[in-house]
């Protein structure tokens, strides 16, 4: 369904190119979910923007991006406006900021129905009430002329997912879907999303921060760090036994309910290296308690674990064994 | 016995609304509703509750930023509600707070040193441009940052980083109390490890209690001892984190800790329905204010107000059916893990 091929994502600079994201490449079948993880600045947000074809002017991708058999990346602006919101759709992080203040969320909702689909205004609203009422809005005919603001910030992310789903896209973006909630909207949220993903068999693709969100979701998973996937695989077997010592060492930095007082809390020294660094050597290298020569003298390739399990690491089995 | 840091006995906090109509009273929010507890020192105390429930006004009023309606809160045994501004303001440098945006709570246009040291200042310590410097460089290397970096300024550091500024900045007049309002939510996760690690050994070292104010349950279980949850400016539930979080007795308090995603619980139904959203409280209501929301709701919770009730080792609940509820999820989790 979505296939993306090293994707390299970069920002033209006044004397060089800066990369922003090196070589991402996933596949995504309908019916299944991928997660990304990373923390901030390791590109998860600019690999979602470019499925989208939303990245800002000076940023460039290339690669390939292809959906059910187009390709995304050589589609002009004007062909890519009757994909986004129709094929693809997303939601964002900031349900309060994402959603137009000065139209009425039936307007909103209908918009992309009218647009992509060609309904009638009337036809476009029963739709809108239609999905409103389907995303779990209480009184959703009525509801069609309040403004965001009369929403709390939970009812403003399902209106967000009732836009998103309108036009029935094959792949959905939900970029930290849920980070701006209280954990009960939380679940809430995250349990309206499975639903419609069992139910309409489009491709969902979460970026979150949260492990924990993303390990009840998804069923494949990235790893990013610094604009580098670093593991790619089924999401419990990375959560269970992590073949990269990031992503060993992020889980373990997660507090968990019942530790005991003397425990401390795994950390990960230094910091990630700054966006565009040019690296000889691989890029966890200088925080990484593994690091040896070869680790110094070039990137590591990917290195397969398991049936598609792959971690950039050459120390990936023995991470994989301590992990156990 | 020794003096409990923190005593808050039947404080209240209303908020009038502007008036919607000429021919209506004012409606009023009751933002905190008869709050009581008591913080003892060097046991740091977490306040859970979800957004709007009146945590951040709670942490206000104790550095006393915000004037309860009703009730007293003693900081070390002093009425701080009653007392001065000038005798606040020599209190100050006891207590402390730390906020959550670091990027926002530190001075882009001031350089480290002065951000650090403005506490003195303000709490009116008359010492020598030397002696200060000293101050600021041991506050400095306490956090994990270098002395040096006292000629930076802000926007030279990492979120983290900001956020050992904005310790090192509470820190410098050696308080016994640190407020903090969600000091690691803005933090990656590995950042947010540093950081939480960091609080635990100025603990130790220093003997600082802090009142932890967060949205998430684990890291109130990690740093602090006790922990209280509330619900709609009421306390709902508070004990010791160890009792609170593994074997919570509040509906509301098990609703929140089955909310939290877990690591490896894939495809999980949540094992009871998430309650619908928060509204505030407009009115001193009758009845328990959770029971609009509650699986478990009888006639006796919509007309009678629980009360906090002690169940064992300091762990109090604030609902009628506690022991039906309890039971039932044991059940529960018994079935989920069948």
């Amino acid at each position: 369904m979505l296939q993306v091929k090293n994707l390299n994502i970069t920002l033209a600079g006044a004397t060089r190119d800066i990369s922003i994201v090196k070589d991402v490449s996933f596949e995504l079948d309908a019916g299944r979910s991928l997660g990304v993880v990373g923390e901030s600045g390791s590109g998860k947000s600019m690999t979602a923007l470019a499925v989208m074809g939303l990245l800002p002017g000076a940023i460039r991708a290339s690669g390939s991006i292809n959906l059910a058999g187009q390709e995304l990346l050589s589609l002009s602006e004007q062909e890519m406006c009757s994909v986004r919101g129709n094929k693809v759709a997303m939601i964002f992080q900031e349900p309060m900021t994402s959603l137009n203040p000065v139209q009425t969320i039936g307007r909103q909702v209908a918009e992309p129905l009218t647009l992509h689909k060609g309904m009638t205004r009337a036809a476009a609203r029963q739709e809108a009430i239609r999905l409103l009422d389907r995303v779990g809005i209480p009184d959703a005919a009525r509801r069609l002329d309040v403004y965001p603001h009369q929403l709390s910030g939970g009812q403003r992310q399902r209106v967000m997912i009732a836009i998103a789903l309108s036009c029935s896209p094959k792949v959905l973006v939900a970029d930290e879907p849920t980070t701006a909630l209280d954990v009960t909207v939380q679940r809430q949220i995250l349990d309206l999303l499975r639903e419609l993903v069992s139910e309409t068999r489009m491709a969902l693709i979460i970026i979150s921060h949260d492990l924990g969100v993303i390990g009840e979701m998804v069923d494949e998973m990235l790893v990013m760090y610094g604009g580098n996937v670093v593991e790619r695989g089924q999401a419990d077997k990375i959560f269970s036994q992590p073949a990269h010592p990031y992503t060993s060492r992020l889980l373990e930095a997660i507090p968990r309910f019942g530790m005991s007082r003397s425990e401390r809390l795994k950390t990960i020294p230094g910091t990630m290296p700054e966006i565009g660094s040019e690296m000889k050597s691989c890029i966890f290298a200088g925080r990484c308690d593994l690091v040896c020569a070869e680790c110094l003298q070039a990137p590591p390739p990917f290195v397969s674990v398991d049936d598609a399990h792959v971690a950039a690491c050459i120390k990936a089995g023995r991470v994989m064994e301590t992990a156990q | 016995m020794t003096q409990p840091i923190i005593e808050i006995s039947n404080l209240e906090r209303r908020f009038q609304l502007p008036r919607e109509s000429l021919f209506r009273p004012a409606s009023t929010v009751y933002a905190l509703n008869g709050i009581n507890l008591t913080v003892e020192p060097q046991r740091s105390f977490g306040i859970v509750g979800e957004s709007g429930c009146g945590k951040s006004t709670l942490a206000r009023i104790i550095m006393g930023l915000d004037k309860p309606s009703s009730g007293t809160v003693k900081v070390k045994g002093k009425d701080i509600t009653a007392i001065s501004p000038a005798e606040l303001r020599e209190m100050r440098s006891d207590f402390q707070m730390v906020f959550q945006d670091p990027f926002g709570s530190l001075n882009p246009r001031h350089h480290v040193e002065r951000i650090v040291a403005e506490p003195l200042y303000a709490v009116g310590d008359a010492i020598g441009k030397q002696e200060r410097k000293e101050k600021v460089a041991e506050a400095l290397t306490s956090v994990g940052l270098r002395p040096t970096d006292m000629e930076k300024y802000p926007h030279e550091f990492s979120g983290g980083q900001r956020q050992r500024v904005a310790i090192a900045r509470a820190l410098i007049t050696r308080p016994s109390l640190i407020v903090a309002d969600e000091p690691v939510s803005a933090l990656d996760v590995s950042v947010q490890a540093q950081v939480l690690n960091l609080l635990r050994d100025l603990e130790d070292q220093f003997g600082i209690t802090f009142v932890f104010i967060s949205h998430n349950l684990a890291v109130v279980d990690y740093a602090c001892q006790d922990a209280a949850v509330i619900y709609l400016g009421r306390i709902v539930e508070q004990g010791p984190t160890s009792q609170l979080f593994n074997n919570p007795l509040h509906p509301y308090t098990q609703s929140l800790v089955d909310a939290v995603p877990h690591v490896g619980v894939k495809n999980r139904r949540a094992a009871r329905q998430a309650p619908t959203a928060l509204k505030t409280q407009t009115a001193a209501q009758t009845g328990c204010t959770f029971a609009g929301r509650c699986s478990f709701a009888k006639e006796r919770c919509r007309t009678q107000q629980p009360t906090l009730r002690v169940v064992d080792g300091g762990h109090s609940v604030a609902c009628h059916f506690f022991e039906e509820t309890r039971s039932e999820r044991a059940s529960m989790q018994t079935a989920v893990a069948v």
